[in-house]
């Protein structure tokens, strides 16, 4: 440390100002829906042309969900839930395994999700260098309100999850975990 | 009272108060409220690792909790198994004695976890409230202290302006515009007179000259014909 760094002014964190929702670390506890969450760890997807997806696994008492942020003008949030690929039913998988691709709709509890888009990206784990190459299928509802998605991973390594649009407000009691 | 202790005394009163003359109010409540931002973030951190126990506790419980009825359904699975023949009795019901033993170390760890997390939430109900409180206390005091900052700016405005205008010297200073403008009213009556006299002066002038002008005005224009006459200059 330098003669500089001794004066340097240091910034104080502002409790009320910089406890954000979308600067959640790991550590970090939030409530939701009612209950307690830990934010277990902190990732970011980048999709390319400056397109990133921030995500927050989020531990709870008896599940893990995921709460993801993209800006776009303003910032959307959703939160989703891994479910099993078997859940989507057989051809789901055989479609991917021999055209590489997911069909075009798909039936989850009675409800018809249809193919919104499809992107590759990378993951960055707990942003961290390097990125993870995955390909990205997402699909929504006729509602709009509901919305699934298919993740590549590797050649036969898939996953999916449904999830859901949340709001801001809903997340409240924001806490720093110890750094 | 000796004399020592009256000369401290005198001492510690000028200090105080220069102490209370140097005294910023703004800073110091500034001050005041960053070291309340510090104690809040303080016990926001403390909140959120009490929290986090709780949920991890409650976390284990619910496996704990699945553990013991996974044992159950392992017991019962032998049991079935030994009914259809597919295992000896004996051995069996000694498995199955053993997975409802697991069964049971699992509920009690289960239930002991269940009460330790409710302690655990109990307590962050606890800080919580006392978090948001903390909370609400800066808040009001910050925006009281925004209020009172510019309070204080306008005062001390208003204050600036207010002694302006008193420190005004308003004799002298009515005198002297009453001056001004006795001044300004006898230069404008004396310019008024010149006007007039001037005007005066011109109609004087305007009534000679009409009044000869009815004479004068062919006597230009008869020596002009003599010298076209006397040039040869026809007409």
């Amino acid at each position: 440390m330098g003669i500089r760094d001794f004066f340097k002014k240091k910034t104080e964190s502002d409790p009320l100002v910089d406890v954000r929702l979308d600067g959640m670390k790991a550590g970090y506890m939030v409530d939701y829906d009612m209950k307690m969450w830990e934010v277990s760890a902190a990732h970011h997807y980048d999709w390319g042309d400056s397109l990133i997806t921030r995500e927050w696994q989020l531990k709870g008492s008896d599940e893990t969900v995921y709460l993801s942020m993209e800006y776009d003008d303003e910032a959307s949030w959703s939160l989703s839930r891994k479910i099993q690929l078997d859940r989507l039913g057989p051809n789901v998988r055989k479609s991917l395994m021999e055209t590489g691709d997911p069909p075009d709709q798909i039936e989850l509890d009675g409800v018809s999700y249809g193919l919104e888009e499809m992107a590759g990206g990378h993951f960055y784990e707990n942003g961290q260098e390097p990125g993870r190459e995955m390909l990205s299928w997402d699909f929504q509802d006729q509602t709009g309100r509901r919305f699934l998605s298919i993740e590549q991973w590797s050649e036969n390594d898939f996953e999916a999850s449904i999830g859901e649009p949340v709001e801001e407000y809903q997340f409240s009691n924001i806490l720093p975990g110890a750094v | 009272m000796s004399i020592f202790k009256r000369i401290f005394k005198v001492s510690q009163a000028e200090a105080h108060a220069i102490v209370d003359k140097i005294e910023d109010p703004i800073k110091m409540t500034e001050q005041g409220i960053r070291d309340l931002k510090r104690d809040l973030q303080g016990a926001m951190t403390s909140l959120a690792e009490v929290k986090g126990i709780s949920v991890r506790t409650r976390r284990e419980a619910e496996n704990k909790k699945k553990a013991a009825a996974d044992y159950e359904r392992k017991a019962m699975l032998i049991l079935q198994k030994m009914q259809n023949g597919q295992m000896e009795g004996a051995e069996a019901e000694r498995l199955a004695t053993e997975a409802l033993n697991l069964k049971e170390q699992n509920s009690a760890e289960a239930l002991r976890l269940s009460h330790e997390a409710e302690q655990h939430e109990k307590m962050s109900a606890q800080l919580q409230a006392n978090v948001n409180k903390i909370k609400s206390t800066v808040v009001t005091y910050e925006n009281d202290l925004t209020t009172l900052k510019a309070r204080s700016k306008t005062a001390a405005a208003t204050k600036k302006i207010n002694r302006q205008i008193s420190q005004i010297d308003s004799t002298g200073t009515v005198a002297m515009l009453e001056k001004m403008r006795a001044r300004v009213e006898e230069d404008e009556s004396l310019a008024t007179a010149y006007g007039e006299m001037v005007s005066a002066d011109k109609n004087i002038d305007n009534e000679i000259d009409a009044a000869l002008a009815s004479g004068s005005s062919s006597a230009p224009s008869q020596s002009l014909e003599e010298l076209k006459k006397k040039m040869g200059i026809g007409a």
